[in-house]
C-alpha cells in the first residue's frame, strides 16, 4: 500500500516535471545518461579479477615512434574502485618498475612506485590524474576504475559509430584534478560497450579521440576491446595499446596488492 | 685492495648459499622454471673544470632472475642476482665488483624470507636519507652517496593487517670504498687500506635490525631500530710508512658501535608531499667518539602538472637538515637547507632535469650545487649529464665560523661535469 503510494507521488512527480519543459527534458537527459552509464557499469561488475599484457606505441608528430611493454593484474573491489598493479618491461632501462594503485570513487587514490635500481618505494600523489602515463596520450585518469560516482552524465543523442548504433553520452568528471571539462563516450546500443571517446580539455577544446576496436568476448559475459588508439587532436601525436594474453579467473587476491608483492613484482 | 674489497670473507655466506640452492633444487622439479637476463653497459667520462683533468671509466651490471614456482599458487620462491663492475683510467680504488645481490627469497601471502646478499632502503627524503642504514655506501660510484654495497642478510617480513614487520640479521659488514689518490675526489690524504673497528670480531659482529611499516590513508610510516657496526666510518689521522721507509700521515676509518633508532613519515596530501626522517644514535662507550646525538631531514614536494598546458611536470622540493652536534658533528648537513626543482618533459624520450642546492647555515658561503638531465636516446640508449660544484670558501672569512671551516672543503676544488652513455639489455 505504502508502495503503491509512493509510486504514485513519483509518477505525479514526472508528469509535474514534463510541464516545466527546459528543466524537464534536462532532467530527462541526465536521468537517460545516468542509465546507459549504471548498464555499462553493471554489465561489467563481478569479474573477480584479470591479467594482462600491454603494448605501448608511442608516436610523435615527427613519425618517432618508441615502445614501451607492461604486465597488469587488476583485482575488482565491490564498493570501492579497484586495485592494480602494473609493472613495467620495457624500455629495458625501467625494467622492473612497478606501480601499485588502490582507486577509490570519489576520495583521492593511494598510489606507490618501486624503483628497483634504488630498492625504494615511493607513495606518490593521485593528484597528477591529468598528467601523461609514460610519455603516452593517455592520462593517468584514463587508465584508472571506473566509478559511477565519479561523473555527472548527460544523454545526448543517438549516433552510428563503426557501423554500430550508439547512445553519445557526456561524462562530466566530478572528482578534483581532472584534465577535463568533459567527455563524449559512444556506448553501443545493444551491448553497452563504449566504442570511443572524445575528449575536451579544460577549455572545452576538442583535445583527443580514444578508439576501442577488436573487442572480445570472455566468459561469454564481458566484452574487452583488444586494442585502445588516441590521436591527439592538439599535439599530432598518436599512442595506440595492444592488450595481450589477456586473462580471467587467475587466481588473484588482496595480497597479491600489497606492498610486498610491489616490491617482489617482475 | 680493490680485489680484496669485492670478496667476502664469510663462512656462513656460502653455507646459507648452499641450502639456497638445495631448496631451489627441491623446489623447482615438477614446477615451472625460468631465467631472465638483463643489465647495462656504459662509459662515464668525468671532467674536472677547476684541476683541468680528466677521467675515464666503463661499467657494467649483470643481473638475473630464476623464478622457481608460482603462477597462480600463494607461495613461490626466486633467486635474483646482480654483478656491477666498474674500470676506470686514474683510480684503482674504483676499479672494482661487487656483488650487489645474490639471494634467494621464499614468499607466501603473509610472510616471506629472504637470505643471502641483498639491499634494503628505508626512508622518505629526498636530499639525506638519515634512516637508512642496512647497506654501505659503495661512495666511489656515486658522488651523492645513493649507490650501495650488496649487505649479506638473513631477512624475515611478516604482513599483517596492521603493518609490516621485517627483522634483520646481519652476518657481515661491507666496508666503504673510497676515491683513491689518483683519481680527484680522494681527501688528499691516502686512506689506510686497513680499516679498524670498535668490535673486537671487527667485520664478522653480527648486526640486526627491526622495520615496522605500515600505509593508512594518506599516512606512510616507518619505525626502525638498529644495532651494530655503524656504516658511516669517521677518518682518524694515523701515520704510516712507505715503502721508501719515510713517515707519512693517513687516514684511517675508524667503524664504531652504534644503536639507531629511526622514523619517517610522509602524508600525501592532494598534489603535496609532506615527508620527515628523524634518527636518535646512540654509540657504545669508546675512546674516539662516544657522542649521543639527534638528526633531522624533513620537508615537502609539491608538483606542478601540465605545465604551460602542455605535457610537462615541473615539481619543487625544500628540505631542511639538523644535527643536534651542530658544528661539532661530523654530518656535513648539521644545519643546512636544500632546494631542489625536477622538470619532466613527458616526451617520447623521457628528458628530465633535476637541479638542487644545499647551503650550510652555519658556515656563510658554504654550498654544493648539481643539475642532473637525462634523456633515453632510443629504446636501449640513454645518455646523463650531471654537472657538480661545491665551494666552502666563505667559511674561513666567516666571523662566525671560528677557526674551523666546514667539512665540505674537501671538495671545494672538485667541481665535476659527468657525462654517462648507457646501454640496456
Amino acid at each position: 500500500m505504502v508502495l503503491a503510494l509512493k509510486k504514485l507521488i513519483n509518477t505525479a512527480a514526472v508528469s509535474f516535471c514534463c510541464l516545466l519543459s527546459p528543466f524537464a527534458l534536462a532532467d530527462a537527459a541526465k536521468n537517460e545518461g545516468f542509465r546507459i552509464a549504471k548498464e555499462v557499469q553493471d554489465r561489467d561488475s563481478g569479474w573477480g579479477n584479470s591479467h594482462a599484457t600491454m603494448e605501448m606505441i608511442l608516436t610523435n608528430k615527427h613519425g618517432v615512434s618508441s615502445k614501451r611493454e607492461m604486465e597488469q593484474k587488476t583485482l575488482e573491489v565491490q564498493n570501492d574502485g579497484d586495485k592494480s598493479l602494473t609493472i613495467f618491461h620495457e624500455p629495458r632501462d625501467v625494467k622492473g618498475t612497478a606501480f601499485l594503485s588502490f582507486s577509490h570513487a570519489l576520495k583521492p587514490d593511494q598510489q606507490w612506485l618501486f624503483l628497483p635500481a634504488l630498492k625504494r618505494t615511493k607513495r606518490i600523489s593521485s593528484a597528477n590524474k591529468s598528467g601523461p602515463f609514460l610519455g603516452s596520450e593517455f592520462a593517468f585518469e584514463d587508465l584508472s576504475s571506473f566509478e559511477i560516482e565519479k561523473y555527472d552524465y548527460e544523454y545526448l543523442r543517438d549516433d552510428v559509430v563503426a557501423k554500430a548504433p550508439v547512445y553519445i553520452v557526456k561524462y562530466l568528471p566530478q572528482y578534483k584534478h581532472s584534465g577535463y571539462q568533459y567527455l563524449e563516450i559512444a556506448i553501443d546500443k545493444k551491448e553497452y560497450i563504449m566504442h570511443k571517446i572524445d575528449f575536451y580539455d579544460r577549455k572545452g577544446s576538442h583535445l583527443k579521440t580514444l578508439r576501442f576496436n577488436k573487442y572480445q568476448h570472455f566468459n561469454d559475459r564481458y566484452w574487452r576491446a583488444m586494442e585502445f588508439i588516441v590521436n591527439n587532436h592538439q599535439t599530432g601525436k598518436k599512442t595506440v595499446l595492444n592488450w595481450k594474453n589477456y586473462q580471467f579467473d587467475t587466481g588473484l587476491k588482496e595480497a597479491d596488492f600489497n606492498q610486498a608483492a610491489l616490491k617482489r613484482a617482475r | 685492495m680493490s680485489g680484496l674489497q669485492s670478496q667476502y670473507k664469510l663462512s656462513g655466506l656460502p653455507f646459507l648459499l648452499r641450502s639456497a640452492a638445495v631448496t631451489a633444487g627441491l623446489l623447482c622439479s615438477p614446477l615451472v622454471f625460468s631465467v631472465e637476463l638483463q643489465g647495462y653497459a656504459g662509459i662515464e667520462a668525468r671532467w674536472f673544470t677547476e684541476l683541468k683533468q680528466s677521467q675515464l671509466s666503463a661499467a657494467g651490471e649483470l643481473d638475473s632472475y630464476w623464478k622457481i614456482g608460482g603462477g597462480a599458487n600463494s607461495d613461490a620462491s626466486s633467486i635474483t642476482s646482480k654483478i656491477f663492475a666498474r674500470v676506470d683510467s686514474e683510480d684503482d680504488e674504483r676499479t672494482h665488483i661487487d656483488i650487489r645481490e645474490l639471494s634467494w627469497l621464499y614468499y607466501q601471502d603473509t610472510w616471506e624470507l629472504r637470505a643471502g646478499i641483498s639491499k634494503v632502503f628505508w626512508g622518505v627524503t629526498e636530499s639525506a636519507h638519515r634512516v637508512d642504514i642496512i647497506n654501505q655506501t659503495d661512495s666511489v660510484e656515486s658522488l651523492d652517496g645513493e649507490e650501495k654495497l650488496g649487505q649479506p642478510m638473513v631477512q624475515w617480513t611478516g604482513i599483517y593487517h596492521w603493518g609490516s614487520v621485517s627483522t634483520f640479521i646481519l652476518p657481515y659488514f661491507r666496508e666503504r670504498t673510497f676515491n683513491g689518490d689518483e683519481g680527484y675526489l680522494g681527501f688528499g690524504f691516502p686512506i689506510s687500506s686497513r680499516h679498524e673497528y670498535q668490535s673486537r670480531q671487527r667485520e664478522k659482529h653480527i648486526d640486526w635490525a627491526i622495520r615496522y611499516s605500515h600505509s593508512l590513508g594518506i599516512w606512510d610510516i616507518g619505525l626502525s631500530h638498529f644495532s651494530g657496526t655503524s656504516r658511516e666510518p669517521l677518518l682518524l689521522t694515523t701515520l704510516r710508512q712507505t715503502p721508501e721507509l719515510e713517515i707519512e700521515i693517513q687516514l684511517t676509518p675508524f667503524y664504531r658501535l652504534i644503536n639507531q633508532t629511526g622514523i619517517d613519515i610522509q602524508a600525501t596530501i592532494e598534489g603535496w608531499l609532506w615527508k620527515l626522517e628523524a634518527i636518535h644514535q646512540s654509540a657504545e662507550k669508546n675512546v674516539v667518539f662516544d657522542t649521543d646525538f639527534s638528526a633531522l631531514t624533513a620537508g615537502l614536494e609539491y608538483t606542478f602538472i601540465g605545465l604551460k598546458g602542455g605535457a610537462a611536470d615541473l615539481g619543487v622540493l625544500a628540505e631542511y637538515h639538523y644535527n643536534s652536534e651542530g658544528k661539532d658533528s661530523f654530518d656535513l648537513l648539521q644545519n643546512d637547507i636544500f632546494i631542489g626543482s625536477r622538470l619532466t618533459l613527458n616526451d617520447i624520450h623521457d628528458t628530465n632535469f633535476l637541479f638542487g642546492v644545499i647551503a650550510d647555515l652555519d658556515y656563510n658561503g658554504s654550498y654544493q650545487a648539481f643539475v642532473e638531465g637525462s634523456r633515453r636516446l632510443n629504446d636501449s640508449w640513454i645518455v646523463t649529464l650531471d654537472a657538480r660544484i661545491a665551494d666552502a670558501r666563505g667559511a674561513a672569512n666567516s666571523p662566525e665560523s671560528d677557526d674551523k671551516s666546514d667539512d665540505l672543503i674537501i671538495f671545494a676544488n672538485k667541481d665535476v661535469v659527468t657525462l654517462d652513455i648507457s646501454y640496456y639489455f
